[in-house]
């Protein structure tokens, strides 16, 4: 039955698409035409030891995806196949799986514990293959060193596949044994012990009972702290992941444990290569993580009750703890500040000490306080930048009251560093610190603001001073700037940002204006907290943003005009369109709110709506949302007078509506239909035939990301609210649609998202009583 | 470490194999750097469509394989049969579907099953989507697996070739690698049809029939 199959399982791995293409088309026909002999020789063709190890692991892997899926329906059916499959068949290719655990190449054995705990999840449960686990357990006492390693991942895999209930606890028992043991010390085969390792990670869940029963627990515990010493470093730093896992999946259990652990990962952070201490690190914000979750639920919940009590591992923990984290925030990477990605133990080391502040709250502070006030005057660079980041990392968290005298003292110093330090990554640090301190602590609601007429003007100059830094400190500064503008939103009919508003704005626009602003992200950043400025700006201020508004204009037509553009050129004239209208939303918006400035939007509505068409022209998706976004807030503010534009805006409205391929810009304009409604009520009439037509027919596409449904029911609402009485042509349409979705419901709970949407229709309509007319049809 | 069996280069080449649920952006990635175009039209891919992609660094010019792999599986062909002899990965998700982020667990899993010990990145993508459904700081499966995790946009370059140059120097030994010139974005053939080049001309002549905002009203200089 068995068909020679190499060749063409090589073929399949070949850059050559055509080459590629025509290998699977065979390997599809035969799997359709004669699946018991396909099957069998693909492990066959694994098992063998004289074939390319290539064509061997591909042909287990072909294997193990005919009897697995991810879509359930899909596995379900595979499984069915299997199991109806020939018995002669099967036999024979759980035989060849078995064998290739013997095999002297690596790859054929890794496939092989694949293959079989892929047919052990499908046979066990249907109490098949019962000699399987029996025939593991053997192997680990009486074979070679590979074969105790393959039979140890096999059965980390196999733990994976199947539900403990499914298999004895005597043997679940067994495995355990047999896998903890394989970690022990006195194992002298690393391979061994690093497979056994991971199989412990992997069969942590299926191990519940056996972390219940204190005696198992306190085996396993005990012999995963000792692998955590082990001399090589891949075993070392599996062993540590189980800790992190064991953390997440049995916190409640870990009592006994968190010293001896504590001392086994402060021991890895300080001296153990980076990928193990890492994972050190990481037990630390993992057990961060999940006393953040069990306080938030034991507070959230009325009963003051929770399922999982809190052991506070962290407050005990805290005054080892934190000494351990500020000295991972001295080994930085050269050139760190400028790759915002980074992930390396300094990054790890703030991560943690900024979830243990969110954790503990105003208990960490005085542990951190020190390290702070001792290093951020060194000479050496990373003592200060590493001040700064812990300073920066301990801002959520503790209560205002704690931090605000801190930061009121620190602020001067703060302020000179990110001008005068000699170090960029240091400035960086620096400036990121200054926003943390604006986001958390500078807000109309602190009792002891950090912000006050005596330092405002000071904190402005120095900001705009550092956006003319390098790019990556400037776009720092922006973001400074962002939140400092952010607090002041509230701040009631004047503000201390009124006198500087001027020339805030106008170094914002410098800034965007840098030849190198490209970088960092640092134009994103100039126009996202011009906008910010402008949002959260005072009446005061309302004749200079009238003025912006020209400003903006003339850049957004700049742009449009610039020619023969290189590929990668109009890509960021693209973008700069997309921040252009963003930043013309916000001010629409601004303007618009206020009575004394709304006749200025009617005033330019020409130019501004002429220019928006002109990007609808540019053929870009990001560009042309944010016009639509633009559009739906000049409508909102210039009310009936937006009739004037409908003729040739609907034209857009209709396209958009189509648009399933760029399912976000057609969700937009769903959005925007319904500021319109609001805007033009009864003036919508003439357009409603169409509207409706397509919003039916979106409402009822297949191809139209399912995400844009619930938006689309919310505006049938909106028209319905602006038309009133006339809605009831599209009644029975509306209805019907309604209805389906209503049953859709009924039959798949699990999409809340859709009928979010119809509730707020019915919440609509129910306001104005249309429902009342619906029972006289 | 020219792959076995495959068309070889003169200089260092390696497999990287893309994974990631379907619509994560994965094609618009590869084909961004390739060709330079973004494209707006959403086509799955087909089992596996592979990219040669060059780049080059202050120790020479070195090339990627990209395996750009089907993430909805019933177009997924041989699906981690694609991932043998990988020497790195990307993992996609899209920041504004939840779904794709839960799934990251599953792809890393099949990939470090068949390519072990490789260096991998994680791609949060879409991040100029206003509605991002995953926010940064959710963002937490690098911290357990040790990988390193980009936010990128395919649509606006966003930190897109911070991937490659992180796989570079790990797959280099080399910290202090860099690329010594962005990669060549090839202008794409420009076919204007009469219709379109007669709708941009209407929008220019109708722009310049508009009244500029006066010198005066300036106050921003």
């Amino acid at each position: 039955m068995a068909m020679e199959v190499t060749q063409v399982l090589l073929s399949a791995q070949s850059i050559d698409g055509n080459v590629r293409k025509h290998a699977e088309d065979s390997l599809r026909q035969f799997q359709e035409q004669n699946l018991p002999g396909f099957l069998v020789s693909l492990s066959g063709e694994l098992a063998s030891e004289d074939k390319p190890v290539d064509s061997r692991k591909l042909a287990g892997l072909i294997l193990k995806n005919a009897l697995d899926a991810k879509d359930e329906n899909r596995k379900q059916e595979l499984v069915q196949r299997w199991l109806s499959l020939d018995p002669v068949a099967k036999t024979q290719v759980k035989s060849c799986l078995l064998q290739t655990l013997s095999s002297l190449v690596p790859d054929a054995r890794s496939t092989a514990t694949q293959v079989i705990a892929k047919v052990a999840g499908i046979e066990l449960p249907q109490k098949q293959w019962p000699e399987l686990i029996g025939s593991l357990l053997s192997n680990i006492h009486q074979v070679p060193t590979h074969v105790k390693q393959a039979t140890l991942e096999t059965l980390g895999y196999l733990c994976e596949e199947v539900s403990p209930q499914v298999v004895d606890q005597d043997q679940v028992n067994k495995i355990l044994t047999a896998v903890v043991q394989g970690m022990n010390a006195s194992e002298g085969n690393n391979d061994v012990r690093l497979a056994a390792t991971r199989a412990l990670y992997n069969a942590l869940g299926f191990a519940q009972a056996n972390f219940s029963n204190d005696m198992e627990r306190d085996y396993i515990m005990r012999v995963v702290c000792e692998t955590t010493v082990c001399p090589e470093l891949k075993i070392r730093q599996a062993a540590f992941e189980c800790l992190v896992s064991i953390a997440a999946m049995y916190y409640e259990k870990l009592a006994p444990y968190i010293q001896d652990i504590y001392n086994i990962t402060a021991k890895a952070v300080r001296v153990d290569e980076e990928p193990v201490a890492l994972q050190a690190i990481e037990f630390w914000s993992t057990i961060c993580d999940e006393e953040t979750d069990i306080l938030e639920e034991y507070m959230g919940d009325s009963n003051g009750d929770s399922d999982i009590p809190c052991f506070y591992f962290i407050k005990q923990a805290l005054p080892a703890l934190i000494p351990l984290l500020l000295e991972t925030l001295l080994k930085q990477e050269e050139d760190q500040d400028l790759d915002e990605g980074a992930w390396n133990i300094a990054m790890a080391g703030g991560t943690c000490l900024g979830l243990v502040a969110r954790t503990v709250g105003d208990d960490i502070v005085p542990l951190v306080m020190p390290f702070i006030e001792e290093n951020i005057t060194k000479p050496d660079w990373r003592q200060r930048e590493a001040a700064s980041y812990a300073f920066g990392s301990i801002l959520e968290g503790p209560s205002p009251d704690k931090l605000a005298p801190l930061v009121n003292h620190a602020l001067p110093f703060m302020l000179s560093a990110l001008v005068k330090d000699p170090n960029n990554h240091v400035k960086d640090t620096t400036a990121w610190t200054l926003g943390r301190m604006f986001e958390f602590l500078h807000s109309s609601i602190v009792g002891t603001p950090i912000i006050n007429e005596g330092n405002c003007q000071q904190i402005i100059t120095v900001l705009l001073q550092s956006m003319k830094d390098v790019p990556n400190v400037a776009e720092k500064a922006c973001g400074a700037l962002y939140f400092l503008a952010q607090g002041y939103e509230d701040v009631g009919p004047t503000s201390p940002l009124t006198p500087l508003f001027q020339e805030i704005v106008q170094s914002l626009l410098t800034v965007t204006h840098r030849e190198d602003a490209t970088e960092s992200r640092l134009r994103t950043a100039a126009y996202e907290t011009l906008n910010e400025v402008v949002r959260c700006s005072t009446d005061e201020t309302a004749t200079l943003v009238v003025q912006l508004v020209s400003v903006i204009m003339m850049e957004l037509h700049k742009c449009l005009e610039a020619q023969n553009l290189s590929s990668d050129e109009r890509e960021k004239r693209s973008e700069l369109i997309g921040l252009l209208c963003g930043c013309m939303q916000v001010i629409i918006q601004k303007l618009g709110s206020l009575d004394s400035t709304k006749y200025v939007l009617v005033q330019y509505s020409d130019q501004i709506m002429r220019l928006f068409f002109r990007v609808f022209a540019c053929r870009n998706a990001t560009a042309h949302e944010e016009a639509m976004l633009a559009i739906g807030a000049l409508a909102y503010s210039i009310g009936q007078e937006f009739s004037n534009y409908m003729p040739e805006f609907y034209k857009f409205l209709e396209m958009d509506l189509q648009n399933f391929e760029e399912y976000q810009v057609c969700a937009v304009t769903v959005g925007v239909i319904g500021d319109i409604c609001r805007a033009l009520e009864l003036k919508i009439l003439p357009y409603c035939d169409g509207i409706m037509t397509q919003l039916l027919k979106n409402l009822s596409s297949d191809n139209l990301h399912r995400s844009v449904k619930p938006p689309l029911f919310s505006c049938i609402g909106d028209i319905a609210l602006a038309i009133g009485d006339n809605f009831n042509k599209y009644l029975m349409y509306a209805m019907n649609t309604l209805q389906l979705a209503a049953e859709m419901y009924a039959h798949t709970s699990g999409f809340d998202d859709e009928m979010t949407g119809v509730y707020q229709f019915f919440e609509k309509w129910d306001i104005r009583g249309i429902f009342c007319d619906f029972s006289r049809v | 470490m020219a792959l076995p069996q495959q068309h070889t280069v003169d200089y260092p080449s390696f497999k990287l194999v893309i994974v990631g649920d379907g619509g994560t952006g994965k094609t618009t990635f590869v084909k961004r750097h390739i060709t330079g175009e973004f494209e707006k039209k959403y086509e799955p891919t087909i089992g596996v469509e592979v990219h040669p992609l060059d780049f080059h660094t202050n120790c020479g010019r070195i090339r990627f394989y990209c395996w750009d792999t089907a993430g909805q599986e019933k177009f997924g062909g041989l699906r981690d049969g694609y991932y043998i002899h990988g020497h790195c990965a990307i993992i996609m998700f899209d920041v504004t579907a939840r779904m794709t982020y839960r799934n990251v667990a599953t792809w890393h899993r099949d990939l470090c099953r068949v390519c072990e010990n490789i260096p991998i990145v994680l791609c949060g993508n879409k991040v100029d989507v206003k509605n991002r459904q995953v926010k940064a700081k959710q963002v937490t499966f690098h911290r357990k697996k040790n990988l390193q995790y980009y936010e990128i946009s395919a649509k606006s370059n966003y930190n897109f070739e911070k991937p490659f140059l992180y796989l570079a120097k790990k797959l280099a030994g080399d910290q202090g690698l860099h690329f010594v010139e962005m990669p060549a974005l090839a202008p794409p053939d420009v076919v204007i049809d009469i219709a379109t080049q007669q709708l941009n001309e209407e929008e220019i002549c109708r722009a310049a029939a508009q009244p500029l905002p006066d010198d005066e009203d300036d106050l921003f200089e």
